[in-house]
């Protein structure tokens, strides 16, 4: 992060756009607080978000700190290879809208364990989702608290310990008084403000005289013209076949991770409807989309003026100042994004790209609290300890369980702050894409999976991939991977598979199961009346001879 | 009765405390969209001709869903695996300095998914009869 330097002048309008989005957020959730008279109010806003706020709130749960400072900072690292991680991801949400989005709305529940106890009638399973959940949340949550608390030293100068405590406190706070009424809008808001930002100073960059074609063409130019280096250097181009295992295996993570995340997945069951719940998603994927498109091309501009000013060129093109090379040399990682706020527009972009990256991280802890509360206080407290627990109380202990996991939260925060987020949120990718994602999609469309199939998977799915993150120096050096979702996903995908067929029977009433997640009641009522034959639709003409 | 449609039975009570998918205590609002309100709650609900329909109803959707994540994700394989095979020829300007790599992986594979998830979404929400 930021570098704190007493002599850099604190920026204030950055710090009044960080304190008032705090309290916006804050405000916004005491409107609604006495709107929370059910677990379905608390937990997914009375299931009535509409189509472009649901679209909204998803994408600011899911656009977080390592997207919004880590694409560009990984492009700026390590070029082409940072493009893998904008398009993994953003193509999860594809895999979510083809496999996931519409059955898993019809079924309709709360929370992801819910899915599991009630596809396969198993406390066990339910269990085990649970423990997943909050594994994936935690370390999702980690990083999120320790990139907000950073940016709000550096603006305020606050210890670290402090500025921990003032945010997962604030958050917390308005996750409680709110629910998921109050997270969505406050995501809603915090998304359009990251999503400006990234906007505004992507503009700043090309009007600055650097377009997408020329940065390119100037990282060529500087890396000495010849195409075939600049290919052997794996900067603009991608290296050669050695590394493409890593590269599957890196996008295979990051695609189903994305698709098994439950601070995404809960958000289905938050609109009324399948054909809501479907065109959502078609939206996050035009939201996430152009961010993505946008964020790369900062990366790569800020790695073109990085080069002209170690060269000291005098190309015209005005080269960083000493404060931003340093920002860039210690932490450039994280730091394209501001620095290329700060180079083309000064203290005010520099504001504004604060307030998003501020933005991001609040939107996504408020989601991962709202789905941890949900395990704590549903899954765990109403469906295995008090199933005759009434409304009120379900909405108190949502309460409570918001709490508790606001202090958990609180400490991990003061636990990492060493840390690097990209490891912390490789690592929850690597857990949710090996176990939520692989019993949910089977779960949705294979009607011989067996409760056993879906607990071993779970258990090896978390097992193979924290043992190939931990465990990393006993493997070979060819399952070293730096992301090893290729591995671990299939492993538990053949898992479920072997386990279903050898251990137990299908549920007796998976056809029920089926007929509520993907039957259509017009369809079926007209069908079963005799009056519809069959819809026209491409997949079902004969084809052409 | 089919074997088949002998397990669809209601569910057991013992069932219950393992959790079910009925949602009768969840509250509704009055002018919820009815098109995901329907689940067959007992025997009489459920005949051969209905489980025929789902059956046939799912099988569809899973093409559809198939057939769309084929083609994007089976072109965005082909582009990484180029990518690497062939390092040299994917590296080279073609376009406003952007070599095939960079434009496809980079740029053309946002719309191209935008385009087919638009298509999916209209085929599969007309395919469930919804609007």
């Amino acid at each position: 992060m930021i570098p704190r330097d007493p002599a850099v002048e604190v920026p204030l309008f950055a710090l009044a756009l960080g304190v008032g989005l705090l309290a916006l957020s804050v405000l916004l959730a005491w409107n609604v607080r006495k709107l929370q008279k059910t677990a379905a109010d608390y937990y997914l806003a009375g299931r009535g978000v509409g189509v472009l706020q649901n679209a909204s709130a998803i994408s600011g749960d899911y656009i977080s700190a390592a997207s919004f400072l880590g694409i560009s900072g990984l492009t700026f690292l390590l070029g082409f290879d940072g493009l893998y991680y904008a398009l993994g991801f953003f193509l999860g949400f594809a895999l979510v809208l083809f496999f996931i989005a519409g059955p898993l709305r019809r079924f309709g529940q709360y929370t992801i364990p819910d899915f599991v106890g009630g596809r396969f009638h198993t406390n066990i399973g339910r269990a085990v989702a649970v423990l997943c959940v909050l594994v994936i949340s935690l370390f999702y949550t980690a990083p999120q608290l320790l990139g907000s608390a950073k940016i709000l030293v550096i603006l305020t100068h606050l210890p670290y310990p402090l500025a921990v405590a003032l945010m997962a406190g604030s958050i917390t706070l308005y996750v409680v008084l709110g629910g998921m009424r109050g997270a969505t809008m406050t995501q809603v808001f915090q998304f359009w403000v990251l999503w400006s930002a990234i906007f505004i100073v992507t503009l700043l960059v090309w009007q600055g005289g650097l377009p997408y074609g020329k940065v390119l063409g100037e990282i060529q130019r500087l890396a000495g013209g010849d195409e075939a280096t600049v290919a052997a250097q794996g900067y603009l181009g991608p290296a050669g076949v050695q590394h493409l295992w890593k590269s599957l295996s890196l996008l295979l993570a990051l695609v189903c991770g994305t698709a098994g995340l439950p601070h995404i997945l809960v958000r289905m069951y938050t609109n009324p409807d399948r054909r809501r719940a479907r065109w959502s998603v078609m939206l996050v994927l035009v939201f996430i989309g152009t961010f993505y498109l946008m964020t790369p091309f900062i990366g790569f501009a800020m790695h073109y003026l990085f080069l002209l000013t170690e060269a000291g060129s005098t190309s015209g093109v005005a080269t960083l100042s000493t404060q931003t090379m340093d920002w860039l040399t210690l932490d450039g990682q994280n730091l394209a994004v501001p620095a290329a706020a700060m180079h083309f527009g000064g203290q005010l972009a520099l504001g504004i790209a604060v307030a998003g990256s501020l933005g991001a991280v609040l939107s996504t802890t408020a989601g991962l609290l709202v789905v941890m509360s949900g395990a704590l206080g549903h899954d765990l407290y109403y469906n295995l300890y008090n199933p005759k627990a009434s409304q009120r109380t379900r909405v108190l202990v949502a309460r409570g369980s918001t709490v508790i996991m606001g202090v958990v939260v609180l400490l991990l925060g003061l636990a990492v702050e060493g840390m690097q987020i990209a490891v912390l949120v490789g690592l929850a990718f690597a857990v949710s894409a090996s176990t939520l994602f692989p019993v949910l999609v089977t779960g949705l469309w294979w009607r011989g999976m067996t409760s056993a199939g879906a607990i071993a998977g779970m258990f090896v799915g978390l097992g193979t991939s924290l043992f190939m993150i931990f465990g990393k120096d006993l493997l070979p050096l060819w399952l070293r991977l730096d992301n090893p979702g290729g591995v671990s996903v299939m492993a538990s995908f053949v898992t479920i598979f072997v386990v279903s067929k050898t251990v137990g029977v299908a549920p007796d009433d998976v056809d029920r199961f089926m007929a509520l997640v993907h039957g259509t009641s017009e369809e079926q009522r007209l069908r079963s009346a005799g009056k519809l034959k069959s819809r026209k639709l491409f997949i079902d003409r004969p084809r052409r001879r | 009765m089919s074997d088949i449609l002998r397990r669809n039975i209601p569910p057991s009570e013992g069932r219950d405390k393992y959790g079910t998918w009925d949602l009768s205590n969840d509250q509704v609002s009055p002018d919820e969209d009815l098109d995901d309100a329907y689940e067959p709650r007992s025997p009489h609900d459920w005949s051969e001709e209905t489980d025929r329909s789902v059956r046939l109803l799912m099988k569809r959707q899973r093409r559809l869903s198939l057939t769309a994540a084929g083609s994007l994700f089976g072109a965005v394989l082909v582009a990484v695996v180029a990518s690497h095979l062939f390092p040299e020829i994917m590296s080279v300007p073609v376009w406003r300095n952007f070599s095939p790599a960079l434009l496809t992986i980079g740029v053309i594979a946002y719309p191209v998914t935008w385009v087919i998830a638009l298509v999916y979404v209209l085929l599969a929400n007309r395919m469930d009869g919804l609007r």
